[in-house]
């Protein structure tokens, strides 16, 4: 047990983040130059992981690296963001990045001719770092900001052949499935809050017990509604699928090492809250074994190689779910490991093999064992470790999920789960018998470079060599694993081997003559049983319609009103300019006119008496002012002559009185 | 110092009207250095603010004494960084109006007039010095619609004045009951009255006042039902003033109740808090649907301010310290997406004069830096965490589910979780049709962002991270003053 | 002889004389103007004769005289500008023709 801190880990996370800022900032041409940087960075981070992961064994529940961050201070509680790495964060690390080194490495190769290679790595480096800080964190606030970055990445690494419709549609699509996921992280991290006024993993799991029973089940549910979205589990499995609009390399980043396990190992880490309610549980179960069956027979009826491993993991995860479901966090975080290998594996080789034949169609390839041994024998691998072969990695996974299932004692449950196991192993063969053998169907086929095979071959030596780490799994992490029995590997290998016997009548054509009666079951599963039909029409066409008829609703009715006030108040002012008019100005009128109707009496008076002597005398005046307007004539001479006429006259008079 | 920034920018149009004739074009300098200076002497006034110190920078004159009216003004925590994006705002929005041409002189002055107004109202402490900014606020907004809008814009402009002034005649009522009813137009010593006597003032009288002010707030918020004048005014404006209106003006109903309407009539705002957290609710999903059907991106984009301002409804609310926090945090935040938003969409308006989402295609092939700003603007406000939206909309959420227990209206949580989800629909949407796939015929040799326009975005899109990664910095200023008036309501933490 | 206060006041009152009846017959307004002066010398000769016949002793007719001189310039540039204005209006400088105040 080290006493101090190992900072070092912090590395991990940091190269690839620091990568994506670099890489973000730079011109597209000196990006794509720099692509390189990139799987370098990230081998570096995967080197640190595992050397990390070999000094720090063996193990046990403990930390080895502690870090608060101070977000903000809400009243007296610092809001913190946690790191905390235990032996789980270890060995998530070390898969996230052997997985991520081998995923960029062969980028390399698969995207040397995109024009747009630079952004595609730093997109990587993110959603990389995402996942690595979110297998590091130690409390859900931490988890939650990563879970949608990671978001934020699918969502640029499946469209990102933004150009084309179906990329575009998948990414949006995959955005908002995953993000009504999100909704009930929302509600989970305000109830949790406001139960035990921090987001602290280890903190809530020492109060949870101390809550009310609804509060616990509402966080428990909300937690477990957002791992569905991000982990595809039904009813939201429907972004997964189209997911694989995205570059192939990508994919196998989703699939295995970041998005889709976020879900599960988010659920591990908080189960303990989840069986202080065990209907939760439950429902998680139910959930689990719908899910595993429903991928894996879709998968069956899969022609798209794409397609088949899109649904394999849509089922795995299925089967990881049953495993949290009875309560087991280790045999989901195992075979969550496990799975994570041979499905990068797989997809990683699907795409060799699209590279090289350029279909996605299972159905026009074939014999491609000859033209490709080296990948065929690691997509043999992956393909026998996901039906559960012995003694690949996905047999002992498996087996202890079927383990923990047995110990539980649910036994419609385990029924199923072998059902699950037969149609697994049905779809692989099929579709491995078909790719790899028979006649070719396609010319030009050749091995992928060295920078495809080396991933490749790491992966599968992974695969072929993990599987007996079961035991030493559960030490290192400090759970304790219930070893498969023979009993139980016995059952499970014949389960194997019933669903590949189906698969080669399958592929033999034994089962054509079913087809025609079982047509509508064919179509049933062309249309993936009809989920996306299903959110097409009853949630997102109707949400066209409602938000159209909302915004109706808000021109017409809403505004309507203000503008109806408005025009209410115009009428109103126009009634009021009537009344003014009539009653206002008629009161006035009226007065005016009734004064004019005693006017008029008295007019007649007026007239003929006082009017008479008025009238006389203005004649009079104006007869005067005729005579004398003469006088004016205007000319300044008359005038002046006419004043001193006046003055003359003016001294006479003087004189003339003076004397009398 | 206060007194410098509310009348600096009063200077610049001074400056502006007496500018002759033939020197217009020099206007939109003087508003540059104008609000240059307003911006740099906001970072002063952060450098020389003390977290936690209560009302700071104060000046007190008296202005008419037989009334005891003051000229007061003051920050604290919740005013400050409003005033702060306020003036960085008004600065970049100068800077975004660069290429008018149509009356510069009287375009300018206008805007320095609007930046004068807003900053008074985050700033007064007195009661009519506030209704009197807060009117002024109007009138360059009201002229700007109306001579630089768009087609519609006499009507916007109209119906925008009339609106808000509706409104606001309300809030000058409430203010005038309030000060036959005290005595005093201080809006600091009322809310101190109110904190120290919960009853100093009778609870119908309250009543009554409080729902003046709240219909005055609501109506600038908006919150739904009142919402209908902002897609008209916003469609119409010219981007400054969206950018404005969206970031700062919306901002003034939010503050207004945090400041008054909570700590003064606190017993009347516990009686209004379910209405409240219904109607920001609504607001919330409402927006949010309606914003998803629209045709035009600006109108998308203030529809999608209606669905944001819910959630700082939903923190108000709630009346907790972190729930004012929250709203505190989505002001902000909103401020910068929704400006870099609006921006953005007068950018590319100017390019190909036109919004209609069907015509624009596939930006992000042709212009790469405004796509890749643009995608980060809209998951900025779709509340990715690590960017400023996430920190206002889950304090918002976790303030609600705390504050609502004790009205037993938790389930409206769950509502504004689905709107934080439908909020992720429309701007998904919004970009899978204008941003992806083949450039359409307009967009077709469009340039990309030039230097003027990207140093407008990015002092924006830095804060949007800055804030995102370290909410302290915001909220350490606001959560002092937030946890003062959480005390004045009496529910705590 | 001595000449006495009637003489001086004799010729006054001939100037007067002359100056009213040009300023009441005369067409042109120059030749009025002329008048005008005439009698505006007229009375300043009366002014200071009886100033130099009564009160010998104070100057106070010699003061009106100056002053009345110096009115008389005022007027003569007064009316002169008035008369060019008229002129330019009416290409007439007839007082006949201007007839505006007829009533």
């Amino acid at each position: 047990m080290s006493s101090t801190m190992s900072y070092y880990l912090l590395l991990i996370p940091l190269i690839p983040t620091l990568v994506f800022a670099a890489l973000l900032f730079l011109p597209r041409d000196l990006r794509n130059r720099l692509m390189y940087v990139s799987p370098i960075a990230m081998g570096t981070s995967a080197l640190i992981s595992i050397i990390a992961g070999l000094t720090e064994f063996p193990g046990g529940p403990y930390s080895i690296l502690r870090l608060d961050y101070r977000l903000a201070t809400l009243g007296e509680m610092p809001l913190n963001l946690t790191i905390d790495v235990g032996p789980l964060s270890l060995i998530m690390l070390v898969m996230v990045t052997v997985i991520g080194t081998c995923v960029q490495v062969y980028s390399l190769s698969y995207m040397k001719d995109d024009e747009r290679r630079g952004w595609y790595f730093t997109v990587m480096s993110l959603f990389t770092a995402a996942m690595l800080l979110l297998v590091m964190s130690g409390d859900l606030l931490l988890i939650f900001a990563m879970w949608e970055i990671m978001g934020l990445c699918s969502y640029m690494l499946i469209g990102f052949w933004y150009k084309e419709k179906a990329p575009r549609r998948a990414s949006q699509k995959a955005f908002l499935v995953t993000r009504a996921g999100d909704g009930g992280f929302f509600v989970a991290l305000a109830a949790i809050y406001a139960a035990c006024g921090t987001f602290n993993i280890n903190d809530i799991l020492a109060s949870a017990p101390g809550w009310a029973p609804w509060v616990a089940a509402v966080a428990a549910l909300g937690l477990l509604w957002a791992a569905m979205g991000k982990s595809a589990q039904l009813p939201l499995s429907v972004w997964l699928p189209d997911a694989m609009a995205g570059p192939t390399p990508g994919s196998a980043l989703i699939h295995a090492a970041t998005m889709v396990a976020a879900g599960v190992f988010m659920v591990a880490r908080m189960l303990p809250l989840f069986e202080l309610t065990p209907f939760v549980l439950t429902i998680t179960l139910w959930i689990g074994v719908a899910t595993a069956l429903f991928g894996a027979i879709l998968a069956c009826f899969q022609n798209d190689i794409k397609k088949v491993l899109a649904y394999s993991t849509i089922s795995q995860l299925g089967v990881m779910f049953v495993a949290l479901g009875v309560g087991s966090a280790l045999a989901a975080l195992f075979h969550l490991y496990t799975h994570a290998f041979f499905k990068a594996l797989l997809f990683l080789g699907a795409g060799s093999i699209i590279h090289a034949t350029h279909t996605q169609d299972t159905r026009k390839m074939g014999g491609l064992a000859q033209k490709m041994p080296l990948t065929t024998v690691c997509f043999t691998i992956g393909a026998f470790a996901l039906a559960g072969v012995a003694p690949l990695t996905g047999f002992f996974s498996k087996d202890e999920v079927f383990a923990v299932i047995k110990y539980a004692s649910n036994y419609p449950a385990l029924v199923l789960a072998c059902a699950m196991g037969v149609t697994t192993s049905l779809y692989v063969t099929k579709m491995w018998l078909r790719v790899f053998f028979g006649k070719a169907k396609t010319p030009h086929v050749h091995e992928g470079g060295i920078l495809e095979l080396a991933p490749l071959g790491v992966l599968a030596a992974a695969t072929l060599f993990g599987g007996i780490s079961t035991r030493a799994f559960g030490d290192y992490i400090g759970d304790i694993g219930v070893w498969p029995s023979w009993y139980m590997a016995t059952i499970s290998t014949c389960v194997t081997l019933a669903g590949a016997t189906l698969g080669y009548l399958a592929v033999r054509g034994k089962f054509d003559r079913f087809k025609e009666p079982l047509r509508f079951v064919g179509a049933i599963m062309d249309n993936k049983l009809y989920l996306d039909a299903f959110y097409d029409n009853v949630i997102i066409k109707p949400y066209f319609i409602v938000s159209d008829l909302l915004w109706k609703f808000d021109e017409v009715v809403v505004d309507g009103i203000v503008n109806g006030v408005v025009a209410l108040y115009r009428r109103l002012t126009r009634l009021t300019w009537r009344f003014d008019e009539v009653v206002v100005d008629g009161a006035v009128n009226g007065t005016a006119a009734a004064y004019l109707e005693v006017t008029e009496a008295s007019r007649i008076i007026d007239e003929s008496i006082i009017d008479g002597a008025v009238n006389s005398s203005a004649t009079l005046s104006q007869r005067f002012g005729t005579l004398l307007r003469k006088a004016q004539t205007g000319k300044l001479q008359t005038y002046q002559r006419l004043a001193i006429g006046g003055l003359v006259l003016v001294l006479v008079l003087v004189v003339v009185l003076k004397g009398m | 110092m206060l007194t410098l920034i509310m009348f600096l920018p009063l200077v610049g149009v001074l400056l502006c009207a007496l500018l002759p004739k033939r020197f217009e074009g020099a206007a939109k300098y003087i508003a540059l250095f104008t609000t240059a200076a307003n911006a740099s002497l906001a970072a002063f006034l952060v450098g020389g603010f003390t977290r936690g110190g209560g009302m700071q920078f104060e000046t007190v004159i008296d202005w008419i004494p037989q009334i005891g009216m003051q000229y007061h003004v003051g920050v604290d925590g919740i005013s400050m960084p409003i005033l702060v994006l306020s003036c960085v705002l008004a600065f970049l929005a100068v800077i975004a109006s660069w290429k008018i041409d149509e009356k510069p002189k009287f375009y300018f002055a206008m805007l320095l007039l609007l930046a004068t107004g807003m900053n008074g109202v985050f700033t007064a402490l007195d009661f009519v010095l506030f209704y009197v900014f807060w009117e002024i606020v109007l009138v360059p907004m009201y002229f700007i619609i109306n001579q630089w809008g768009g087609e519609r814009r006499q009507y916007a402009a109209v119906k925008f004045f009339l609106y808000t002034f509706f409104g606001s005649v309300f809030m000058l009522v409430g203010i005038i009951a309030l000060y036959l009813q005290t005595g005093t137009f201080n809006m600091v010593e009322l809310a101190n009255g109110a904190a120290a006597l919960p009853a100093f003032v009778p609870f119908g009288f309250q009543w009554w006042v409080f729902a003046a002010f709240l219909l005055g707030f609501a109506i600038k918020v908006p919150m739904w039902p009142f919402h209908t004048w902002l897609p008209d005014a916003h469609v119409e404006a010219p981007t400054a003033a969206s950018v404005l209106l969206a970031g700062i003006m919306l901002k003034m109903g939010t503050y207004g109740l945090i400041r008054i309407a909570l700590p003064i009539l606190p017993e009347a705002f516990l009686w209004f808090q379910p209405l409240i957290a219904v109607l920001a609710v609504i607001s919330i999903i409402y927006g949010a649907i309606v914003a998803f059907a629209q045709t035009d991106v600006k109108k998308l984009v203030a529809y999608s301010s209606v669905s944001h301002m819910g959630f700082a409804m939903l923190g108000i609310a709630a009346g907790t310290a972190t729930g004012i926090n929250a709203a505190m945090a989505v002001n902000i935040s909103h401020g910068l997406t929704t400006g870099m938003l609006f921006f953005l969409v007068g950018m590319i308006y100017e390019r190909t004069h036109t919004r209609k989402i069907k015509d624009l295609r596939g930006v992000a092939a042709q212009m790469p830096i405004y796509a890749g700003l643009f995608v980060f603007a809209s998951f900025a406000s779709m509340g990715l965490p690590m960017l400023s939206g996430f920190m206002g909309e889950f304090l918002a959420l976790v303030a609600a589910w705390q504050g609502f227990a004790a009205i037993n209206m938790q389930y409206l949580t769950v509502f504004a979780a689905i709107g934080i989800l439908l909020g992720g629909a429309y701007m998904l949407w919004l970009l899978q049709r204008v941003i992806f796939g083949e450039p359409s015929e307009v967009v077709e040799g469009q340039k990309d962002l030039n230097f003027r326009e990207i140093f407008v975005l990015v002092p924006l899109a830095v804060f949007v991270v800055a804030f995102g990664v370290r909410w302290s910095l915001l909220l350490d200023y606001v959560d002092p003053a937030a946890k003062a008036i959480a005390r004045a309501i009496g529910l705590g933490a | 002889m001595s000449v006495g206060l009637e003489a001086f006041m004799l010729l006054a009152a001939v100037l007067f004389a002359l100056g009213l009846y040009g300023a009441i017959s005369k067409k042109s307004t120059i030749q009025m103007l002329m008048s005008f002066e005439l009698m505006a010398i007229a009375i300043s000769i009366n002014l200071i004769a009886i100033n130099r016949w009564v009160t010998p002793r104070e100057m106070t007719g010699q003061y009106f005289a100056l002053f009345e001189m110096a009115l008389a310039a005022a007027e003569i540039a007064i009316g002169l500008t008035l008369i060019v204005a008229l002129y330019r209006r009416a290409q007439s400088e007839e007082v006949d023709d201007f007839t505006e105040l007829k009533g």
